[in-house]
């Protein structure tokens, strides 16, 4: 062999490798938000020979230019992707806080308790029994168990261990008498062995799993749920939510979301945009990269559905985002349903807004991770 | 900046290699120097002033101290003057945290406020360079640099400003001015640099990424467990701290340097002794010639000895970082080597081979518990899980995490001993070996780049020394 050529080709494929994308850098055009991770990114740093001098400067023109070259850094999605399509090959799945498990799922991890999430768990039980004893309404909740409890068949061969229900009973057992609690698991557990109740690529339920819960609120409550032939159902493919975005298996397949509408017709109201429509579902988002917030509008502050042919009571619902998607189920049945999101809704003494709004019901519902590791509990004082 | 980044290798090094060879041959030691500043400027330009006060001060002594050749014992006042600014700035920029936070155990002293002066980055290498270079002109051992420029060129030099090797100056005093690169290096560079940023990136993270998960769980760490972590941590910074020297070895190939290795597969010793004679070579030599040596090595006696012996990894314990337990962690070396120096290496090494390679491996891993942490409740805890079975064989998850690095573990393992160089050099004359290596050089590039630009936060942890 000739070593002289070898090492010619060695010196140029390691120089315009580096050349190549030095250059791609300036040329290529930039994004300035990222869809894939749902956040903007980093921009230009700018730079003041002052400020760098002080020891105790707040940002440091280095660390932020690091974090503009590494987001703007070209086909920087193929190169996450590529990496975590070698992570995954070579053994280590779950490094990114999901796993790629069977039949296209991609599942959150176990939910873990930390010391510092113990501390906001205990205050939200807190926050939920004063709450109860000042309205004076015994509150139903409702916690929802994560895609890889329920589907442990979805779950690749090296997952950690699931323990929502030793978790969730702890919960429950904590709030005691001041709450009415409405466990799932079972209702969710049946219904996945026949059907998609939670998606592959996102942490939420689908509109069957968010049925399933409103069918066992209903039971609950002593109301007739309507019958799912009721309901008139539209599909739309290819929707990847959250795991797929955290995951960066950019190749797994995606999802398809079910729109339910229901036989009464609704009104919504939406006060964080002051707007009022007759559809839950904002059919919009259908053309933007996250296309969740299909239901709702996404996480609102406060929203109101009311329905003229309801029962005549006032249902309160406190959620999260799983919430989106079951309220109108509800607002089936009840003449209004109020909608509070604690993450959005920052005004607190939700006890008094129970009294303004003359509510009759309370459901306040999370799924385990945000139960657990949410911090907007206090929002409810 | 470091190596592993994509500032550092899609751009800085880019540029620097662009005007670099474009500029004379004349320049070139001043455009290093320039570049070499904006490296360690990087994440704290204050610190520039720093290492141009470094270099003029040696820069100066060094002068002082050739004029004054003839004269020695005014020769000896200036080598001396040099190697003491060189222990103060480390003393005040390093030690005086813990010096103070020590004092303050003692009544008299428990005033003293608290101490927080930032570290700056490598200023444990580049003031050894430094005094090298000072003891070696006052030893007739290194000729004196007069050209301001390639002394700051030596001082500042960024493929192993940060994080070594420590480059003796009279191991590349004439590679200064005289230097001629060429393909053939450069080319050999290339093939350094990837394998160290290979080891890096490729398997010192992500055995770090191990080591965090396991003792994050510690509570249920099993001991086969606890023996997985800490080699997970040994690996990680064998192939961080060794792909660190390697990159730095590629690049100063690259810029038509040569730079001694330091780094010999140390995990395949059979003695602690040969260990570090294969472990961070260039700063055991250091100590060598500038501590052990002069202070009467082993040529005064069995007691001054053991004395020396002591000293130097007193010493070389310090060095690595300021709190306690990386001196005991050298001391713990020390004492180790005395033993194998009256009598332990001899029968080690008459036992069949494996025995000699565990003994080597279970006293190095102990080693790193001391080495990784500073507290020692948390120490002792960790020893105990190494030697007892408070939470089993295995305990919680470490089962699905061994099973889930192993493909990688094995990869690691082997990349500790000289198998794949031996390999790379039984196949180097065979057919379709030059399209092998090029595809094997473009997916550690690839790969590289695609964990660099997943992580785009990746401190590098000799920093800290």
């Amino acid at each position: 062999m000739d070593n002289r050529k070898q090492n010619k080709r060695m010196l140029v494929l390691f120089c315009s490798f580096i050349g190549v994308f030095f250059l791609l850098f300036f040329i290529a055009p930039k994004q300035t938000f990222s869809p894939l991770e749902k956040r903007v990114l980093a921009q230009m740093p700018s730079f003041s020979l002052k400020e760098e001098l002080n020891l105790e400067r707040e940002s440091k023109f280095s660390e932020e230019f690091d974090s503009y070259l590494a987001d703007h850094f070209f086909g920087r999605n193929f190169w996450v992707g590529l990496n975590a399509y070698y992570e995954l090959y070579t053994g280590r799945n779950g490094l990114h806080d999901v796993y790629a498990g069977k039949d296209g799922y991609i599942l959150e991890k176990p939910v873990t308790v930390t010391d510092v999430n113990t501390r906001y768990t205990e205050n939200r039980i807190e926050y939920i029994k004063s709450f109860a004893q000042e309205t004076g309404i015994k509150p139903t909740v409702m916690i929802i168990p994560s895609t890889g409890y329920i589907q442990p068949d979805k779950l690749p061969a090296l997952a950690d261990e699931y323990k929502d229900d030793i978790l969730m009973s702890q919960l429950y057992q904590r709030m005691g008498d001041t709450v009415q609690p409405l466990d799932i698991t079972a209702a969710l557990g049946e219904q996945a062995a026949s059907r998609q109740i939670f998606y592959r690529t996102d942490h939420h339920w689908t509109s069957t799993g968010a049925y399933t819960a409103y069918e066992e609120y209903c039971k609950s409550a002593g109301l007739t749920p309507v019958a799912e032939e009721a309901f008139t159902k539209t599909s739309y493919g290819g929707f990847t939510g959250t795991t797929y975005s955290r995951s960066a298996l950019w190749l797994n397949r995606s999802d398809t979301l079910e729109l339910w509408q229901g036989p009464n017709p609704l009104e919504i109201w939406i006060q964080d945009t002051e707007t009022t429509t007759d559809s839950p579902f904002f059919t919009e988002y259908l053309t933007q990269p996250d296309k969740y917030p299909i239901y709702l509008d996404g996480n609102r502050g406060l929203v109101r559905i009311t329905n003229a042919k309801g029962n005549g009571q006032r249902l309160l619902l406190v959620k999260d985002s799983f919430g989106n998607c079951l309220a109108p189920f509800l607002a089936q049945n009840y003449s209004e349903v109020l909608i509070i999101d604690l993450r959005a809704y920052k005004k607190g003494d939700v006890a008094q807004l129970v009294k303004n709004e003359g509510i009759d019901h309370i459901l306040i519902e999370y799924c385990l991770n945000q139960f657990v590791n949410d911090t907007n509990g206090i929002w409810l004082k | 900046m470091v190596f592993s980044s994509l500032v550092f290798l899609f751009f800085y090094l880019a540029v620097v290699l662009l005007v670099y060879y474009i500029v004379p041959r004349k320049y070139r030691n001043f455009v290093l120097l320039l570049f070499s500043l904006l490296f360690y400027g990087w994440g704290e330009p204050v610190f520039i002033t720093l290492m141009l006060f470094s270099t003029v001060s040696d820069y100066t002594f060094g002068r002082l101290i050739d004029r004054n050749r003839d004269n020695r014992p005014k020769a000896r006042a200036f080598m001396i003057a040099a190697v003491a600014v060189n222990l103060a700035l480390l003393g005040v920029f390093k030690y005086a945290g813990l010096l103070t936070d020590t004092l303050r155990i003692l009544p008299p002293f428990s005033q003293i406020p608290i101490v927080t002066i930032p570290l700056p980055i490598g200023i444990s290498f580049y003031t050894f360079q430094t005094m090298s270079y000072s003891i070696d002109v006052y030893r007739g051992d290194a000729p004196v640099q007069k050209n301001i420029i390639a002394f700051g060129t030596y001082v500042t030099l960024f493929p192993q400003l940060i994080a070594g090797p420590i480059v003796r100056y009279k191991d590349v005093a004439e590679q200064m001015e005289g230097r001629r690169e060429n393909v053939d290096q450069f080319a050999h560079g290339v093939r350094l640099f990837l394998i160290g940023l290979g080891k890096k990136a490729l398997l010192g993270n992500q055995m770090a990424l191990l080591w965090d998960l396991l003792r994050e769980k510690q509570d249920s760490l099993g001991i086969l467990g606890a023996w997985l972590g800490i080699t997970a941590f040994a690996l990680h910074i064998y192939f961080d701290f060794g792909g660190y020297s390697d990159m730095a070895r590629g690049l100063g190939n690259m810029l038509g340097f040569e730079f001694l290795k330091n780094f010999d597969y140390p995990y395949i010793s059979r003695s602690i002794s040969e260990f570090w004679r294969r472990w961070h070579i260039s700063l055991g030599t250091w100590f060598r010639e500038y501590v052990y040596i002069p202070l009467g090595g082993n040529r005064k006696g069995m007691p001054r000895t053991i004395r020396n012996l002591l000293i130097v990894w007193f010493l070389t314990g310090l060095w690595h970082g300021a709190s306690w337990n990386y001196v005991l962690w050298g001391v713990y070396f020390g004492f180790l080597i005395m033993l194998e120096r009256l009598f332990l290496e001899k029968w080690i090494r008459s036992l069949p081979r494996a025995f000699s390679h565990i003994y080597l491996l279970v006293l190095v891993l102990v080693s790193w518990v001391f080495f990784y942490f500073e507290d020692t409740a948390q120490m002792v805890h960790y020893l105990g899980l190494m030697f007892t079975l408070q939470n089993g064989v295995l305990g919680g998850e470490t089962g699905r995490q061994l099973l889930g690095f192993l493909p990688l573990l094995v990869v690691a393992f082997v990349s500790c001993t000289p198998w794949g160089a031996g390999l790379y050099h039984r196949l180097e004359h065979r057919k379709g070996f030059s399209v092998a290596e090029l595809t094997g050089a473009l997916a550690l590039l690839v790969l590289s780049t695609a964990s660099l630009v997943s992580q785009s936060y990746n401190p590098f942890i000799y920093f800290r020394f």
